[in-house]
């Protein structure tokens, strides 16, 4: 007995440590698992083990093995990936660290020399002794940012607050006065996550047009395919980010004397918010002051070309930043299905045609466990479809036995699946491709907006 | 108009807003000064330029010369210590500009260097963050249980708390050390980790510029670097506790009304559960041949709604006799809170008690039939 609940207690324990996972590959998007009495009999399912139980083994320690040789493996996935994305970082930045040494560290060499060459010479020729150099320059340093006109007048501050709330920050201009600093930080902590939400809404909108638009050229071009794939997107994104870029690099450089070159390094700089103030625009000819409207269109495409880079960031980094955070959540419900209720039966479905493997398609935590459909499509009345999904349910048939407390009955066909969310939309959208998967759209639907669930309201 | 339509057009407008009001501040603030400061600034240049007998073309050749040395007057930038802090500020979108490629070949490795490096970095900081947090809400968690709480769940807003003054202690930590090492005022340096760890970078205050610290004090090179990745970690942790949610929202609309459109052009609930039945081929199929049989439909329905191990249905007289209640099920969900009468714990092995198979069964028909509903999380029964 003592024994028993040890080994209960070590493999939730186990499963805590190292995530639910086990060795198995995680392709699977959800384990059928039938969590009741799994604490109370401390023993795996017993009798007929559906074959796509695996997880219900999961909590038995196989640790027989050295724990530190399965660790990796058994490390959360989560863990692993943001391991490797750190390494990977690091490695980024040395290999950049060495090719900028390369490229410039000898540029940089010779330039030094021949600069201070040139201010010994004039040095010399003006006849200026060392302290007043050295007052002259100091000088000419503060009065650096002066060069380039007026900068804090309603115009020049707007830009300002445009290179801070963008966190572009060229530092042509910086607050002078203790309390312009003061002021741009708390600006700046509100302006800021603000900002970020604003381009990746307008960008998800925008998005969301051009797929609307690409759906119709679609159709007018009478393809026979007339969906939008991700391919289209990104492509179509991608080549508006160049489009943007060359656009404004044409128009800097006209307006601001630089090579098209110096344009687009600009543009470039500006629009991923590097912005290292080496080239910065509205500075010549007191520009601030005298051209409204080159200065609103700086303005301007400052502002729409970060939506487009944001639209495209949309598309295609977002998915990323909450990769962590989904795989957390469906551990969590795992943890909390295998920590189980009586009669609470968590079913997942193993969706064998997951085209992406990362996508997770399980429900959430323990509300699932209180959905237990009995399906039965006993579907006689119902017309011969029903036949069909007696093949689901015949998949199935093994996990008749929910609990010891139900009658297995013919009639049990044993599809479960979440009744919370089952829209016809989701069911319709390919999801039949195998019978297994018929069940999930549910889940499908539900996993994915998980938050959203949330914030919905009665429509 | 949709939601996230208003949404995204209010968002435009706040930021209009805020920008405005920001530079109206930012110039209340800042242009007297920079006035008075460029007046005594040529106050000291003409002084110096007279006593050194300068002209303007030779001031203005001098002054070239200087702001051009500036940045070597800071020391060596190129060298390995110098790049990786570039590669730092590229990647990180900090960008001070305190060196900046001045190669050709370098501005265009830059660019290529970026497009990857910016979203790695982007993904990696979250991923990063993310992990933190869930240390964190573990360590709450037990904190909490050893304190002897009550409720030992770690709510948002405890972690906000612990974010939000994990950031400060950052920032604060790092605004001591490099007063120290820097020289500069506690304002000053906490002004500059805050620019930093924003990823603003203006470059008006840089660190590692002075006494050559890039080639002569690794250590404290070290530090920096170090310092500005964990803090952009912890920057990242509060924002992707905070901030995360919210980048995702249009999307997630746009999910539900796709859904929902999907709903309406079936415009009755039984083609949902049409499309339940069938799991080989022909759908439409299916939901023509369906579309007479609307018993048979909320039969399905009924079929659906078993929930919590209740076995619904034995056999077609079930059917008939739930059927005649059928057409109620959409007008009133009381009728379902009283006593199932097709429900007979007996015959069916249900194991839940009737009460709970209706609630259940009350709020998944609601929410089948009224398909706009949302559905409610159920815990476990």
């Amino acid at each position: 007995m003592a024994l028993r609940s040890g080994r209960a207690c070590f493999a939730r324990v186990l499963r805590r440590v190292c995530g639910l996972q086990g060795s198995w590959p995680r392709r699977s998007s959800s384990l059928l698992c039938l969590s009741a009495h799994r604490d109370k009999k401390g023993k795996a399912w017993g009798q007929r083990q559906p074959p796509y139980t695996r997880c219900c083994s999961a909590g038995t320690p196989r640790g027989h093995e050295p724990l530190g040789s399965r660790f990796l493996s058994a490390m959360k996935r989560q863990n692993v990936r943001t391991l490797s994305l750190i390494v990977c970082t690091f490695t980024y930045l040395l290999v950049g660290a060495a090719v900028f040494d390369a490229l410039e560290s000898d540029f940089e060499m010779r330039e030094k020399e021949q600069l201070e060459a040139e201010e010994k010479r004039l040095q010399g020729k003006y006849n200026i002794s060392e302290d007043d150099y050295r007052k002259l320059e100091s000088i000419i340093m503060e009065a650096e940012p002066h060069r380039a006109g007026v900068q804090w007048k309603f115009a020049g501050s707007f830009y300002f607050a445009i290179t801070v709330i963008t966190t572009i920050g060229y530092g042509h201009a910086a607050p002078g006065t203790d309390a312009g600093k003061a002021f741009c930080m708390f600006y700046a902590v509100l302006g800021i996550p603000l900002t970020l939400v604003m381009f990746q809404s307008l960008g998800e909108r925008m998005n969301t047009f051009v797929k609307y638009l690409l759906k119709r050229i679609k159709k007018c071009c009478g393809m026979s395919i007339t969906d939008v794939s991700m391919e289209n997107m990104v492509t179509v994104g991608f080549f508006s980010c160049i489009g943007t870029l060359c656009v404004g690099a044409a128009a800097f450089s006209h307006y601001e004397d630089w090579s098209f070159f110096q344009s687009y390094y600009y543009c470039f700089i500006t629009l991923t918010t590097i912005g290292f103030g080496d080239f910065v625009a509205l500075q010549k000819n007191r520009a601030l002051q005298k051209k409204p409207l080159y200065v609103a269109f700086s303005f301007m495409y400052i502002l729409v070309g970060l939506t487009v880079i944001g639209a495209f960031l949309n598309l295609v980094v977002l998915r990323f930043l909450t990769m962590n955070s989904e795989d957390e959540r469906r551990d969590a419900e795992e943890r909390a299905s295998l920590a189980g209720n009586r009669n609470s039966m968590i079913i997942h479905i193993q969706d064998e045609t997951m085209p992406r493997g990362r996508r997770r398609r399980e429900p959430h935590r323990g509300d699932f466990q209180s959905v237990c459909s009995c399906m039965h499509y006993h579907s006689h009345d119902l017309g011969s479809s029903g036949g069909g999904l007696g093949n689901l349910g015949c998949a199935f048939s093994t996990q008749n036995s929910f609990s010891s407390q139900l009658n297995p009955s013919p009639y049990f066909h044993s599809v479960s699946y979440r009744i919370e969310q089952i829209s016809p939309s989701t069911l319709k959208n390919s999801f039949f491709p195998s019978p297994v998967s018929s069940v999930s759209p549910g889940l499908h639907s539900f996993t994915d907006n998980h938050q959203l669930m949330r914030r919905r309201k009665s429509v | 108009m949709k939601r996230q339509n208003a949404r995204t057009l209010a968002l435009i407008v706040s930021i209009l807003t805020y920008l405005v009001v920001g530079a109206a501040v930012f110039e209340t603030l800042e242009s007297k000064q920079e006035k008075s400061h460029k007046r005594r600034l040529d106050a000291r240049k003409y002084e110096l330029m007279r006593k050194l007998n300068l002209t303007k073309e030779n001031f203005e050749e001098l002054e070239a010369v200087v702001l051009q040395l500036k940045p070597h007057k800071a020391g060596v930038q190129w060298k390995f210590a110098g790049s990786f802090y570039f590669a730092i500020t590229v990647i990180t979108t900090i960008g001070y500009g305190h060196a900046a490629p001045s190669t050709d070949s370098g501005k265009v490795f830059c660019m290529f260097y970026a497009l990857l490096g910016i979203p790695l970095t982007l993904v990696m900081f979250q991923s990063l963050g993310e992990r933190i947090n869930t240390f964190v809400r573990y360590l709450l968690h037990q904190a909490k249980k050893c304190l002897g709480m009550r409720r030992t769940e770690v709510s948002m807003a405890n972690m906000v708390t612990v974010g939000f003054f994990s950031c400060l202690s950052t920032l604060c930590v790092g605004a001591i050390l490099f007063s120290q090492s820097e020289g500069w005022s506690f304002l000053h340096a906490f002004y500059y980790c805050f620019i930093t760890l924003t990823t603003i970078g203006f470059g008006d205050y840089v660190a590692l510029q002075k006494d050559e610290a890039l080639q002569n004090s690794p250590r404290y090179v070290a530090f920096c670097f170090v310092y500005i990745l964990m803090g952009l970690t912890v920057i990242g942790a509060f924002l992707n506790l905070v901030v995360l949610r919210f980048l995702t929202m249009n999307m997630e609309d746009e999910r539900r009304d796709a859904r929902q459109k999907a709903l309406m052009t079936y415009n009755k609930p039984r083609a949902e559960v049409t499309r339940l039945l069938p799991l080989s081929a022909a759908n439409t199929h299916v939901a023509e041949t369906k579309s007479n049989d609307l018993k048979g439909v909320y039969t399905e329905v009924l079929h659906f709604q078993t929930i919590c191990s209740c076995l619904w249905y034995r056999s077609k007289e079930k059917l008939q006799s739930s059927s005649s209640m059928i057409p109620e099920l959409a007008i009133s969900d009381p009728y379902l809170q009283t006593e199932s009468h097709y429900i007979d714990p007996g015959t069916t092995g249900c194991v839940c008690t009737p009460r709970h198979c209706s609630t259940n069964i009350s709020s998944i028909t609601s929410g089948l039939l009224s398909p706009f509903r949302a559905f409610k999380r159920r815990s476990s029964v």
